[in-house]
């Protein structure tokens, strides 16, 4: 082979051999995996994300001149994980959570982390006491007649669950009303509900309107964007209740402010978790996650609900004891609705 | 179902060798298969400031080519990544403190590209195409953070600056370069902080191709001072026959673009394909 052949052969090989090795031209310089660095990342990545301060009362500035004085280049990575757990407590915030290496999920939210009142619901009571027999049963939903009249609904997630509610309006359509019962549930994504409750509204109507950071500053958020329940289908015009506790959370949560518009529903339980934003998820330069807040949600009236939640019409608790021996108070309240 | 691909592939191929078995005059037309290993590096700091890669064998391509007064190159490319800035590790849930992993995160990357081009000079050994391609990428990503998972996209369909020389050393190996880079394409990405109500919004249909069309429909018109996207190939292929050709591939691959972050991609990859002349 004659060398002038080869020569830019050579060439070209060089040039992909360097480009593909230029690495740190290429990136930007990663964030250093040191207790000081850690810190100053997590800081920054809620100062400058998060959506809520303001609606839940956390001066952040402040958490930093209080804690970043704890932080040296000696903190172990245990005082690093409390001082970043105490900073995020004061959030008590259900989107917020940090998952750690070899340790168990930090919930800001002081309802899920120390599980207040989570065993005062429980789906094999109602399987079991309430239901009548017949009725279907899965991970995804409970349906069927409680004493023959009235149909009964149990969603623990907003998913691809939710058009569920079409088939249980056309089953159960010769009973009294329906209990749709949103405790416990665990959020998931609202816009199935926004397409799965277009039965319960006969006319368009505002539920929400939501926006998000899109942006470095604290006020660097997109328009407000109005979201609306829009009828479709057979109009089911008859009673609802629906049922939520302290777990109902998230798109639970927006699924309760589409309920709340609607005028021929009764809202039973306890106050919601007060956890109505989208969430992002990121990483320390440890591997450590954590989650946040991006957006600021208002009902009609113009008012954020974050961190306050979502009050029922009628404030009504299941009692530990009665629940164990079968008795669903909140459950009951409903039913005599009817 | 890639058993059944294989096979109908093999098929035609061994159908188009028969018909074209007679035919004694230059060949035409030529598709290629291709299968390698690859490495990618990707930053995006809407999801991450972190470095993620992942070395794959999950990577396909298919090269369709018909040469006559023009050249035209249809091209399929796949690569499926799970690229992690730290291992998966184990931790613990509330209230059953059940053991749980990270996942890794998954990244689909498929590229569609049609080429027109001429060959504008040629000489005993070289050949020199230049043209214009239509090169459309997208990439799909889903980023894992413990329980919890964040959908994210690129995507670019643009109109390429293309070129390829072809070097025949001799009548058993030939080396092939051919490298691109658009001039301008519409961009669609993730937004800041990858879930806004616009994005909701373009998954509220639940149907993925009306998703991805409402995905498309936000993106934007941008040229070379925004996107900057580059792509290079190197081929030695080893004659075997008048129809059959072997060979390998070096692959090289970049993305950087910065609306609404900074988003630095690069793939490299090596190859193993065989051509059939037609």
């Amino acid at each position: 082979m004659r060398k002038q052949n080869i020569i830019p052969l050579f060439l070209l090989l060089l040039i992909t051999a360097c480009i593909s090795s230029c690495e740190k031209y290429f990136f930007v310089e990663e964030p250093k995996d040191d207790p000081e660095a850690i810190f100053e990342n997590f800081w920054r990545a809620y100062n400058e994300n998060y959506s809520v301060f303001e609606e839940r009362n956390v001066n952040w500035q402040e958490l930093y001149a209080i804690n970043r004085p704890l932080i040296n280049s000696n903190t172990t990575e245990d005082e690093l994980y409390a001082v970043i757990t105490s900073m995020l407590a004061p959030l008590n915030d259900g989107h917020v959570q940090f998952i750690a290496e070899g340790r168990t999920v930090f919930y800001s939210n002081i309802y899920y982390n120390n599980r207040i009142d989570d065993d005062l619901f429980d789906k094999e009571v109602i399987k079991t006491n309430y239901l009548d027999n017949g009725y279907t049963s899965n991970d995804a939903y409970i349906y069927g007649s409680i004493n023959s009249e009235i149909a009964y609904l149990y969603l623990p997630y907003i998913a691809d669950n939710m058009p569920v509610l079409n088939d249980v309006l056309d089953e159960y359509s010769s009973t009294k009303g329906l209990i749709v019962d949103l405790r416990h549930n665990s959020g998931g994504d609202f816009t199935w509900a926004l397409s799965s409750l277009n039965r319960l509204t006969d006319q368009k109507r505002f539920v929400f309107t939501s926006r998000t950071k899109n942006g470095t500053g604290i006020n660097d958020f997109t328009d407000w964007y109005d979201w609306y329940l829009e009828p479709g289908g057979n109009y089911y015009d008859k009673p609802v209740v629906l049922l939520t506790d302290r777990y109902t959370i998230s798109a639970g949560e927006r699924t309760t402010m589409m309920f709340m518009q609607l005028p021929n529903v009764t809202i039973i339980g306890d106050t919601t978790n007060a956890a109505h934003s989208t969430l992002f998820t990121g990483q320390l330069a440890n591997g450590w996650f954590y989650s946040l807040s991006t957006q600021e949600v208002k009902l009609p009236d113009g008012i954020s609900y974050e961190g306050i939640g979502l009050a029922p019409h009628i404030y009504i608790k299941n009692d530990l004891i009665e629940l164990q021996s079968g008795i669903d108070r909140v459950l009951e309240e409903a039913i005599s609705k009817f | 179902m890639i058993k059944r691909f294989v096979f109908t592939l093999v098929f035609v191929l061994l159908i188009s060798g028969v018909l074209f078995s007679q035919d004694s005059i230059k060949r035409k037309n030529s598709i290629q298969v291709g299968y390698g290993l690859h490495h990618l590096a990707s930053q995006d700091l809407i999801f991450s400031p972190f470095i993620l890669k992942d070395f794959t064998p999950v990577n396909f391509g298919i090269v369709y080519k018909h040469e006559d007064r023009f050249l035209h190159v249809a091209e399929v490319y796949f690569n499926s990544y799970n690229p992690v800035y730290i291992n998966t590790f184990e931790y613990y849930t509330v209230p059953d403190s059940g053991k749980l992993e990270t996942i890794k995160n998954d990244f689909t990357h498929v590229n569609l590209n049609y080429v027109f081009a001429k060959k504008i000079k040629s000489a005993q050994q070289y050949s020199w195409y230049l043209g214009i391609m239509s090169e459309n990428t997208i990439h799909s990503q889903y980023y894992y953070s413990g329980y919890f998972s964040t959908f994210g996209y690129f995507a670019s369909f643009g109109l390429s600056a293309w070129s390829q020389l072809e070097y025949r050393l001799n009548d058993k190996h030939v080396f092939n370069v051919a490298a691109h880079f658009p001039l301008t394409a519409w961009v669609a990405r993730s937004p800041y902080l990858a879930n806004d109500d616009e994005f909701i919004q373009n998954i509220s249909s639940h149907n993925g191709l009306r998703t991805f069309f409402a995905y498309l429909e936000d993106g934007s018109l941008q040229t070379l001072n925004t996107l900057q996207q580059f792509d290079f190939k190197l081929h030695y292929n080893y004659v075997l026959s008048e129809r059959w050709y072997v060979g390998t591939a070096y692959q090289f691959s970049f993305i950087h673009n910065n609306k609404p972050l900074n988003l630095i991609n690069y793939q490299n990859g090596i190859n193993i394909n065989s051509t059939f002349h037609f």
